[in-house]
This record gives structure tokens, sequence and C-alpha cells, in this order.
């Protein structure tokens, strides 16, 4: 994923500048700028009310928006029918309906979508306990997921968006779900974009990472240059004073030791001062929303 | 693990060599039409099991009368009704499409109702349920979303009642025939396949009327199902009702005259007015006359021909079209 000094005309599977969208006076994106490569998994993270979901529905064409945005090298404002051929997307677990048999679910996306693999669905169907006569209602929430997975495995997309995709689910069926989207699913033709609040169980699948804070981008990174651009040094409390002096934009108290996030410093800079670690995906999270600095 | 998704697995493997790469308009409308009857099954289920109830209860009629005779009073002396009711022949082919229209009819009015919930609440009902989103999710345009839950509405149910009719009247009068032959009903019912075919003619021309007619109170419904954020039932009934609570008190009032009731009245009855439809002359001499011989003197090229009906069907393009807009950025919120 580029940054937004970089986004220029490139091959590029979702390209933004600029986009805006208000709710009432509350600006929900602020003048977003991105592109997102294609082979890439992205992480879109950002709290409750960051825009976050404004900018999915913004690329899946779901809402009205301003400035400009392409995905496939189209317009989701009004090439959606054909933008949906080669996009996929899944909500939360609660959208498939309640009503809807497994085999009708197979028979419906068989019906209207050019690229669904019905063998493909029933081949990952198999490994489950879900029956093709059961109703949506009747499944776990787990199943669901499982359900909603086979669908979105057997569609020949070249983006596929998830919003919160495992929200509810216990732990084994999460990472059931995250393991099967990498192994099953992922390659270097199709990019994921992903919506969770659980970072730390997710991280790791990340190839790139962008938060969102209050409708502006307060990171845009690959998490190659993560490791290159942030560095995470604790501290003994002699040594803090020291540590501050080079400005570092979030600290926090652990047992007595004071963890410092720097950017920009090189390890060599900061290795005097204490153990040095690449920080988390999730203590980054917390540090740019709670720190002062921005990229 | 799962032999039944197994074995359906095999089968589709052999399948998906040949799936199509794109997919036509009509084969993605012919799902959709499917998955509006999945989800409202009260559209076929209304007219089968309300003529399923209605065999049911002949057949009880008959098995717990099948040895008492009916009897009715005549001249204050007690006949067994068989005896007494004597159709000539005309009278006798009559009364079987007498039962063709009548059991057509009761079908109809039971499938309006069915289908007047349906429209209100199939494009309310996906944001409700949030499925929206993943119904959003599949390469369906809005246009073909509403198209088909107009023609699963305007096209389907009609065609449902309409052949589910003919089935129940052909049951129904085989049961009655039967009956009648033990002597313990009358035979009032004669089969002849030319008026039993033009009663059905006239039955198809008076439903695809309908369909024109009321397609502008469709379009209405699905505008409100698709507009209203809750109750789209209110929605539609409320408003009127107002409406006409408050020109009935400025008519007594003010006096002025009551246009909304007028034109109410209009849209609902009007094209059977210009049909003809209140003044068929079903009684001759010295029986009654089928409905199909009503062919000739219903006015339907006036009917067809009549501007309001051509204008309702515009109306009602107009109403979808706006439907599909609104669509257009609905969600599940």
């Amino acid at each position: 994923m580029l940054p937004p000094h970089q986004v220029k005309k490139m091959t590029a599977i979702v390209e933004a500048r600029a986009l805006t969208k208000s709710f009432g006076a509350t600006r929900a994106l602020d003048g977003v700028s991105f592109a997102i490569e294609t082979g890439r998994i992205v992480g879109l993270i950002g709290p409750n009310g960051a825009g976050k979901t404004t900018a999915l529905k913004a690329i899946l064409g779901l809402t009205s928006f301003g400035g400009e945005l392409k995905v496939l090298g189209l317009d989701p404002r009004t090439q959606r029918d054909e933008l949906m051929r080669d996009v996929c997307f899944m909500a939360d677990v609660a959208v498939l309906p309640r009503w809807l048999r497994v085999s009708q679910a197979l028979d419906y996306c068989s019906g209207v979508h050019p690229r669904f693999d019905r063998a493909h669905a029933l081949e990952f169907l198999r490994k489950t306990d879900i029956n093709l006569t059961s109703r949506v209602r009747e499944l776990s929430k787990g199943m669901v997921t499982q359900l909603h997975l086979a669908l979105i495995l057997a569609i020949d997309a070249r983006l596929l968006v998830l919003d919160e995709p495992t929200l509810g689910l216990d732990l084994l069926y999460r990472r059931k779900f995250y393991d099967t989207l990498l192994n099953d699913y992922f390659d270097k033709e199709r990019t994921i974009l992903l919506t969770t609040h659980q970072v730390e169980e997710v991280e790791n699948l990340f190839t790139d990472v962008m938060f969102l804070h209050h409708g502006h981008i307060a990171l845009n990174s690959s998490v190659e240059e993560l490791g290159s651009r942030y560095v995470q040094v604790t501290v003994s409390a002699e040594q803090a004073a020291r540590a501050r002096a080079l400005k570092p934009f979030y600290e926090r108290e652990v047992f007595g030791r004071v963890a410092m996030i720097f950017e920009g410093h090189s390890a060599a800079e900061l290795g005097a001062l204490g153990e040095l670690r690449t920080p988390s995906i999730a203590d980054l999270f917390v540090a740019k929303m709670q720190g002062t600095a921005t990229t | 693990m799962n032999t039944e998704v197994a074995d359906a697995a095999a089968g589709a493997a052999l399948k998906s060599a040949a799936t199509p790469a794109v997919i036509s308009p009509a084969r993605a409308l012919q799902t959709l039409v499917r998955r509006e009857f999945w989800e409202h099954p009260a559209l076929w289920r209304a007219p089968l099991v309300a003529g399923a109830l209605l065999v049911g209860v002949l057949l009880i009629a008959i098995f717990t009368r099948m040895h008492q005779h009916t009897t009715v009073t005549v001249d204050g002396n007690a006949h067994v009704l068989a005896d007494v009711v004597h159709l000539d022949a005309v009278s006798k082919v009559a009364a079987h499409t007498f039962v063709q229209g009548g059991l057509w009819l009761a079908l109809s009015i039971l499938a309006s109702i069915v289908v007047c919930f349906y429209l209100l609440d199939c494009l309310y009902a996906e944001r409700k349920d949030r499925s929206i989103l993943f119904w959003k999710s599949l390469p369906v345009s809005d246009g073909l979303t509403v198209t088909s839950k107009l023609i699963a509405a305007l096209v389907a149910v009609p065609l449902i009642v309409f052949v589910s009719a003919i089935g129940l009247e052909l049951l129904c009068t085989a049961i009655w025939q039967l009956w009648s032959f033990t002597g313990a009903a009358p035979a009032v019912f004669a089969w002849d396949a030319l008026e039993w075919l033009r009663t059905e003619v006239l039955i198809l021309l008076v439903t695809v009327l309908a369909v024109l007619w009321y397609s502008p109170i469709a379009g209405v419904f699905l505008v409100v199902s698709v507009w209203a954020r809750r109750a789209p039932v209110l929605w539609v009934l409320l408003p009127i009702i107002f409406a006409q609570v408050v020109e009935q008190i400025f008519s007594a009032i003010v006096g002025t005259p009551r246009f909304l009731s007028h034109f109410i009245n209009y849209r609902v009855f009007g094209i059977w007015e210009q049909l003809g439809l209140f003044h068929m002359h079903l009684l001759g001499h010295p029986g009654i006359r089928p409905i199909g011989s009503q062919l000739k003197e219903l006015n339907f090229a006036a009917a067809f021909t009549d501007v309001d009906l051509w204008l309702g069907v515009i109306a009602a393009g107009a109403l979808a079209y706006g439907a599909v807009r609104l669509r257009r950025y609905r969600d599940e919120t």
C-alpha cells in the first residue's frame, strides 16, 4: 500500500484521492487518499466512528461520497454492478438472511454470480457439519460464518472486503476463519481488505496497515516498513529522561519501567537506552490513537 | 464427515465444468424470482392452502352426509334437495362456469391481500434483517432486484392463482359430480368444453386487465417499502386515512368536493365500470347463462385502450424506477 504522497498513476486495485463523506456536521472521511496494490492483505484499523465502515462502503459503492475513487479501474458510484463481479464482501456474520436454506444460498449464488463455483463451495461445506437442508436460523453463529466463508471462497474475486467478519465468534472459529482465508483463498492475484477490532489476533496476517482516526489516515504503511520506521524501547526509570529528550510519540509505564515508541530513529541511536523491539501493530495503534504525532 | 454435502459436491463438480462465464439477465431474473418465493412462501402457499382447505371441507361434508339426503322445505313439506333442484342443460353448464369464476375470484382476493403485504415488506425486510448487505455483495443490479419483485407480484402470483383455480375447480366439480351420483346431492353441473374455455379466456383477460390497472398501487407499495425506516404498512395506510378524514371534515364544513375519495374509488373500480363488469347479463330465460357468454358483451376493447389504464402503467414504471434509485444507497441502517 502506498502512502498518500505517492498516490499516482499505478496498477492499484483501489485508488482513492481526497475521499470525503459527511453525516450532518460529522465528517466521517475528511479528504482521505490512499492506494492498495494487488496481492496485499490490508488491515484497516481504527476506533469506533473512525470512518472504516464508511470507507469500505465507498469502495463497495454502497454510499455516496466526494473525491475520486477507482476500484479495479471502475467508479463504484456508476459502475457498481460491473465492479461486483470481481469484488466480494462480507460484513459481520449476521447478514445472511435467517430464512435462507444452505442449498438455496448455493442455488442463488450459482444463479447470479458468473464466478461462483458451486463444487468449490460444496467441497468446503463437506468439511463442516452444515447440512444442505438447514436454514441459517438453525445454524450456530460459527456455522453461519463457515457457510458465508464457503460462499466467498467459491467466488473467484479479485478483491475481498471483510468488515468485522468474526465479530461475536469464539476464538476457535476466529482462528479457523483466518487460517482458511490465508490457506485456501489468498494468493498474489487477490487482495484482501479487512477491518477488525481484534488486531492482536490477525496482525501477523497483514502485509499492510492503515489506521483511520476521525476521518483521517493516522498511519499508512506496509508491515515491513513499520520495522524500520518505528522502534519501541523499554527503558528504566533512570534512563527515562534521556530517552524523552529524543521525543518519543508515545510512552507508558510497565512494571516500573517505561515503554516508549519512537519514529524515525535508528536502532543504533536508541540501543544504548534500553531493550529494543519492533512495536506490535496493536501497540502502534494505541500509540497513534493516544499519542500526538501523525504521519 | 458430511455425506449429504459430499454427494452434492460430486454432482456439482461435473456441472461446474459447464458453468457459464456470463450469466444472462434472464437466468439471473429467474433466480431472483425464485428467491422471492423462498423468502415469501405465502405467495404460493396461500392459494394452494385455501384450495386444499376448500377441497377438505367439501370432502368432510360429503363423508359426514354420505348416507343422509339433504332436505329442504317446500310449501310446508320436506323434500330431498336432489329431487327439488332441477336445472336445464344450459344452466348446468353455467353453474359450472360460476364455480370457475367464483373460485378464481376467491383465490384472487386472497392472493391480492398476500401480494399487498409482500410488496410492502420485500424491500423493507432486507434492511430490517440486514441481509441487504449479503444481497448487495453479489453482482445483481438494483434494477434487476426491483424488477424481480414486480414480476413475482404481478406475473408469477396471478399465474399461480389462475392455474390453481383451474385445478381446484376441476377437482371440486368432479367431487360434486361423484357425490351427486349417490343421489345425496343435486346434479347441478354439466361439462361443456367450449364454455369452460371461454370462461377461462375471460378470466385470463380480466387478470391481465387487473394487473395493469393496479400496477401503480404496486409501484407505490414498492416505494414505501424501500423508503420507510419502519412500519411500511402504517406509512401506506395512515396518510390515506388522515387525508380522507381531513377531506371529509372540509367537505362537511365548507362543502368542498371529495377529490381524494373519488380518486381512490376510481383507481379501485374505474376499469371495471369501463369494462361493464358490474352490468353482466348472467340471468337468461329460463335459467342462468355461462360466464364465458359475456366475452362478447364485456367491452375489453374500451378497457384495454383506456388512457388512464396506460397512464397508470407509466406511473407504475416511474414508481418502480424511483424504488430502484432509492435502493441504490440503502443499507442496513
